[in-house]
């Protein structure tokens, strides 16, 4: 791992006892590298959740703890949740740059899109409402809508995810080819805005 | 790294099929009875095309090849044909990469194109203002020629979409840099945005192993775009020379109007004031024009210059010019040093039209002096040199159009020739620094942007440990 992503804190896995290094102080969820226990943490302490997760082995772009450049910007892919949505399945891995900023990078069999978290400026009126090709504020026009269902998670995370939870989602293009995703989250939303990037502008650190 | 395979039969003639691709894959047409079976809904046929004619073509459904580093399997194959006459076809074969997604690879008479779809295109500034010109990703795309129509002649394999006989599309091309285009196409309303690059057909043919005897785009032509595509690749293809064309006659026009008033420079002054003196003179002279210099020409027998010359203009009582050997004073400033010595010399003054009150003393009677003031003078020193450095970089840009540099030392030459009579030895450090400076960075630009023909490698690198 590049030398520019530092350890911010180390747990012990309640499970097994192994030490597990945090790479990011806001981790709410990370899974034991050993034992493959999913560890809540809870301020100071931490807990083991019920179940646990194993992501099949898939080919990707993206690899948990190796970083990758984009844009001249070193990140580093701490978490991933892989969601399915019947015949396929997209990923979104929770990374972070050298200057400790979080985003949020979807990969969906190539089609990658970096985003950071932000208002939500719909109700959840709207939400339901909406449909592909409709328009909301600021010239966002949806362009799919669809039930993701989480088949599980792997690395650290800042958020509780469980295998099997479902979440509804818009996705929307926007001016300047910028891109966003709302998701419903027991009966919250989530916002998350970004762009497009090419999987070819991914780059290896060594 | 590998797609993995499923097959299934066709659910209207059993015939066997491979599913290749990944989750995205929405459709499947049979090769044999060409059904098209909807993979999102229990593979239904949602139409049979009977009596569709299979094209020949060296690539099949199956094959991998890598391009841009990435390993790509062709799962699905399109023929598009322009609607307008003459028509004209080409395939587009659809491929699929675990890690990079969806991608196209386009083979025509011509060329082999490899084509991606982006999403980070401003998709709503264009349909609010639809322009010839766009912008992506730091750079500028050109659309050369409108809009045109196409059709799908065959469809084949797995697609990521819904793709039938007969489907006509509305397509824009904007031609950019290094081999570079920018496609959108309408379809009903959706719009999508491709980035398409020329590739190496050799290299391409190779990667997916196309023997010899099945590659269709003519050896002498494959020839010629393999040595042009690795070393200059921007010129050499079609569309983009139209664009380095435009650019030419630019470039030209610029020459050409820059050479006519050199030309007329000769010709376009006229005389406002000339005489021999050896006394003092005082005289009225009047300027018609504006638009152009105001020469004031001064020739003295021996090194009369060097004497107490001293020149005045008055405009309505207030002194507008000054010079003598010492200092040239013009519009309320002092602009320095003039002669010291010698024996001639020509000031260049933009004067307003208007009559000006001329005063000439000389302290030498013995020494005879010619003045001459032009009106409507245009400075060949500003011009030539202009002119010149212009076509020594048009001479640069299409040098591997030439195809030797010849012409470029000729034209050296004759640079260094009008500048050395225009500036002496200055004009020879200027060309040292132009050629060092310009021309090397302009060289080492060119070079570093000819036909990225380690397209191969780049990935490589990064991908492939």
């Amino acid at each position: 791992m590049s030398k520019k992503f530092t350890v911010e804190k180390e747990i012990h896995c309640p499970q097994c006892g192994v030490l597990l290094p945090l790479y990011f102080k806001y981790t709410k969820l990370i899974q034991c590298d050993s034992c493959k226990s999913t560890i809540f943490l809870e301020d100071e302490g931490s807990r083991v959740a019920g179940d646990s997760s194993v992501l099949s082995e898939e080919p990707s772009i993206i690899v948990l703890n190796q970083a990758f450049f984009y844009q001249q910007t070193s990140y580093i892919p701490i978490g991933v949740i892989r969601y399915s949505y019947g015949r396929g399945y997209w990923e979104e891995w929770w990374i972070k740059d050298s200057t400790n900023n979080a985003y949020w990078l979807s990969v969906d069999e190539g089609d990658l899109v970096l985003q950071q978290e932000t208002d939500t400026l719909l109700s959840l009126e709207e939400f339901d409402t909406l449909y592909v090709n409709d328009s909301i504020q600021d010239g966002w026009i949806v362009t799919e809508k669809g039930v993701a269902t989480c088949e599980g998670f792997s690395g650290a995370l800042p958020k509780i995810v469980k295998k099997g939870s479902q979440y509804h989602y818009l996705h929307l293009s926007g001016k300047d080819g910028k891109l966003q995703t709302i998701e419903k989250v027991d009966n919250n939303l989530e916002t998350y805005i970004g762009e497009w990037i090419s999987p070819f502008d991914i780059g290896k650190v060594f | 790294m590998s797609a993995k395979t499923y097959a299934i039969k066709c659910t209207h003639c059993a015939a066997p099929l491979d599913l290749l691709g990944g989750g995205r894959v929405a459709s499947i047409t049979c090769k044999y009875c060409h059904s098209q079976l909807d993979l999102t809904n229990h593979y239904n046929i949602l139409a049979t095309f009977n009596n569709v004619p299979r094209p020949q073509s060296p690539f099949e459904i199956g094959m991998k090849g890598r391009i841009k580093g990435v390993e790509w399997t062709i799962i699905g194959w399109v023929r598009y044909k322009t609607a307008a006459f003459p028509s004209e076809t080409w395939d587009e074969f659809f491929l699929y990469s675990p890690t990079h997604g969806y991608a196209w690879l386009i083979q025509d008479n011509k060329n082999i194109s490899f084509s991606k779809r982006v999403r980070n295109f401003d998709v709503f500034a264009w349909k609010t203002k639809p322009s010839k010109t766009i912008f992506y990703n730091k750079g500028h795309y050109i659309q050369q020629e409108s809009a045109y129509d196409i059709y799908v002649n065959y469809v084949e394999g797995s697609l990521s979409s819904i793709v039938k006989f007969g489907d006509t599309i509305t397509c824009r091309d904007y031609y950019g840099v290094n081999r570079k285009t920018i496609t959108i196409e309408l379809q009903q309303n959706e719009i999508e945005i491709y980035l398409v690059e020329k590739l190496n057909p050799t290299s391409v043919y190779n990667t997916f192993n196309i023997p010899k005897e099945k590659q269709t785009i003519k050896q002498n032509l494959m020839d010629k775009l393999n040595q042009d595509t690795q070393e200059e690749p921007i010129e050499d293809f079609e569309a983009p020379q139209k664009h380095s064309r435009s650019i030419l006659m630019g470039f030209l026009m610029i020459c050409l109007l820059l050479a006519s008033l050199a030309i007329a420079s000769k010709f376009f002054s006229t005389p406002v004031y000339e005489t021999d003196f050896n006394v003092n003179i005082e005289q009225n002279i009047t300027i018609d024009s504006s638009g152009f210099l105001t020469s004031i020409y001064f020739l003295a027998t021996g090194n009369g210059l060097s004497s107490n010359l001293q020149i005045w203009l008055y405009k309505e009582g207030k002194k507008i010019f000054y010079i003598d050997s010492d200092k040239v004073y013009f519009n309320k400033q002092d602009l320095g040093e003039s002669w010291r010595y010698g024996s001639n010399a020509i000031v260049y003054l933009k004067l307003d039209e208007g009559t000006y009150k001329l005063i000439a003393k000389k302290t030498n009677p013995n020494i005879n002096i010619h003045l001459r003031i032009q009106q409507n003078v245009i400075r060949l020193t500003y011009i030539l040199p202009l002119l010149i450095i212009l076509i020594l970089l048009l001479l640069i840009s299409y040098s591997h159009v030439i195809r030797s540099k010849i012409g470029l030392i000729i034209l050296i030459i004759v640079a260094v020739i009008i500048g050395y009579n225009l500036f002496g030895f200055i004009a020879l450090f200027g060309l040292g620094y132009f050629y060092f400076f310009i021309y090397g960075s302009y060289d080492d630009y060119h070079k570093t942007h000819r036909y990225d023909d380690d397209w191969d490698d780049d990935y490589d690198d990064d991908w492939d440990d």
